[in-house]
């Protein structure tokens, strides 16, 4: 396949934070309609390795001919800020808000991209939003305030902005976080069926390993300075799992679900 | 609301000790008439004034805007957070050499060190991704670094006045707490106002943006540094052309943007014009009430916008 039908395409990537090298030469090919999954311990540069597949943290590297990082076979280093926009969509960790803003107008910011310097949202951008807030069940708080929203429910309008925003690659870091566990099924649904939809790509963070064996095809594990790439049934065992967070992981298996979680250990005492 | 200014800018001219009539005013204006004293005083006394207070108001209320974007915080004034007193020292300093040419630009980089101040310190050492973070518990920390940066402009200013010859101690006094009085035809503070709002008003949906944040803004596309150092020096030019003309008004840029946006909403597009016409209206008012309050005596036009600036931001605090 070449790098052209590729959402994104990652050669010899250095991971960096500051002067820490926290992951070197990471190599991966997301194709459309696949879904990425990266998973390790706190610290290991999860957030700062999907920073720099956004483009928002600038990679050491991030030079004419020199990229590690291509979407749809266009080198990130050639792409100015508006066009980057035009192809990805980031989910931030946190939402914050300090001035008010109506649901509607927040989800409307995702279509920003698509507009010229000196237009304003059309009827088009207006039914996409409503699609967007229709997909997430959000048109009963459409004209709510966004700083007296939960933080679930803002995370589902944030959420409802990038299916607005119409990507070819989701980039979500925790999009679980705050959902309670029927909403982290409906929205990370919705989200996957909306970006197949579009022949789109999803690469997110996850903590929640009952949703990483749900949703992944593949998976980054990163921590302790590697990482360890794979196919879901590769990577998401006892065994690395155990390694990966230094502790010891049993598997969890039920008719339709599996997942992870630490053992409980001795007593002490 | 351009006709409620316009209301507002004819009761201004209309007010005062001197009691002048529509009709005569419109004579005087139409040239039918030989000019009466009442026309005289309007037109060559009431209406610098009146402009004065008008593009102040307007430059203020759109500084306050955009640094309450720039800052992300609806506390953020020119004012409070020192800018207006660094554009203060500028201007003092040119006094104080005897350069008065100097004015203007010692103002401005007055304003846009203060600015720089604020910005640098109120903004912890951090990477990429902690924006989120800084930006929600940042309301302390932009308040405590605007308040130490506001002493120490004062401290150089008492320094000056303490050099300055004590017959125009008075006078530097009353333009420091803001003073229209001395107001005359207002062309630069009205360019300024004008070349600001037409510099700002292109980039409004990208500063719709960025009132949710920084990472957010940057990741639908809105150039990032860019944005911010148009904000920037847009905000302190802004800031310094109203202290030039009529000295340290506090609270304007604060209680304005705030109103409007309690009316109109946050869409910038909308909100950054209707401050320019707000703010002009909201001074133009306050200076009248000013002059005429407890008439033949005037008051410096700030005491009143102190007046009410203080209690608005103290609840305003209470809420963030």
């Amino acid at each position: 396949m070449s790098t052209a039908a590729l959402p994104l395409h990652v050669r010899d990537l250095t991971v960096k934070r500051g002067a820490r090298v926290l992951c070197e030469a990471l190599s991966f090919d997301v194709r459309p309609n696949e879904c990425w999954v990266i998973i390790g311990p706190n610290g290991a540069g999860k957030s700062t390795l999907l920073l720099m597949l956004a483009g928002l943290l600038p990679s050491e590297d991030e030079m004419p001919g020199r990229s590690s990082v291509e979407w749809s076979g266009v080198p990130l280093s050639s792409l100015n800020t508006h066009q980057r926009a035009r192809h990805r969509a980031f989910l931030a960790s946190q939402q914050s808000d300090v001035f008010s803003a109506t649901v509607f107008d927040a989800v409307l910011t995702g279509r920003h991209p698509h507009l010229a310097a000196w237009q304003w949202e059309s009827a088009t951008d207006v039914a996409a939003a409503e699609t967007a807030l229709a997909r997430l069940k959000l048109e009963p708080l459409a004209m709510r305030d966004v700083r007296t929203l939960s933080a679930g429910e803002r995370q589902r309008v944030a959420l409802a902005a990038m299916l607005a925003q119409e990507p070819a690659l989701y980039l979500l870091d925790e999009p679980a976080s705050h959902l309670d566990p029927a909403q982290q099924i409906e929205a990370l649904d919705t989200i996957l069926a909306h970006a197949r939809e579009h022949r789109a790509a999803v690469v997110m963070v996850l903590h929640e390993l009952h949703l990483a064996t749900r949703y992944a095809d593949n998976v980054i594990l990163l921590g302790r300075g590697q990482a360890q790439i794979g196919s879901a049934a590769e990577t998401l065992t006892a065994e690395r799992l155990s390694s990966l967070f230094n502790t010891p992981m049993a598997a969890l298996e039920g008719d339709r679900i599996k997942s992870f979680a630490p053992e409980k250990r001795a007593s002490l005492f | 609301m351009a006709a409620l200014a316009l209301a507002v800018l004819l009761l201004t001219l209309l007010t005062g000790s001197v009691k002048v009539t529509f009709s005569e005013l419109w004579a005087g204006w139409r040239g039918d008439d030989e000019t009466t004293t009442g026309v005289a005083i309007v037109l060559d006394l009431r209406l610098p004034r009146a402009l004065a207070a008008f593009a102040c108001g307007g430059l203020l209320a759109l500084a306050g805007a955009m640094m309450q974007l720039l800052l992300r915080n609806p506390l953020a004034d020119p004012y409070v957070l020192g800018v207006s007193g660094g554009a203060a020292v500028g201007a003092l300093l040119s006094w104080l050499i005897v350069m008065p040419w100097l004015q203007t630009p010692l103002a401005v980089l007055g304003a846009l060190f203060s600015a720089l101040l604020v910005w640098f310190g109120a903004r912890p050492r951090g990477e990429r991704g902690s924006e989120v973070s800084w930006e929600t518990g940042t309301v302390p920390r932009l308040l405590l670094t605007g308040v130490v940066v506001a002493a120490g402009w004062g401290a150089l200013i008492v320094l000056m006045l303490s050099l300055a010859p004590d017959a125009q101690l008075r006078s530097a006094l009353t333009w420091l707490m803001g003073d229209l009085s001395g107001a005359t035809m207002p062309w630069k503070a009205l360019i300024v106002l004008a070349v600001t709002l037409v510099l700002i008003w292109p980039q409004a949906r990208n500063l719709n943006q960025l009132a949710f944040g920084s990472v957010h803004a940057e990741a639908l596309g809105v150039p990032l540094k860019r944005t911010q150092a148009w904000l920037y020096g847009l905000a302190a030019l802004a800031t310094a052309a109203a202290v030039v003309t009529a000295g340290c008004l506090p609270f304007v840029g604060l209680i304005v943007p705030h109103a409007l946006r309690l009316l109109l909403g946050n869409d910038q597009r909308v909100l950054l014009p209707a401050c320019v016409i707000g703010g002009g209206a909201f001074l133009m008012l306050a200076d009248t009430a000013a002059r005429t309050l407890i008439a033949p005596q005037a008051l410096p036009t700030g005491v009143l916008t102190a007046l009410i600036g203080v209690p608005v931001f103290l609840i305003l605090l209470r809420r963030a």
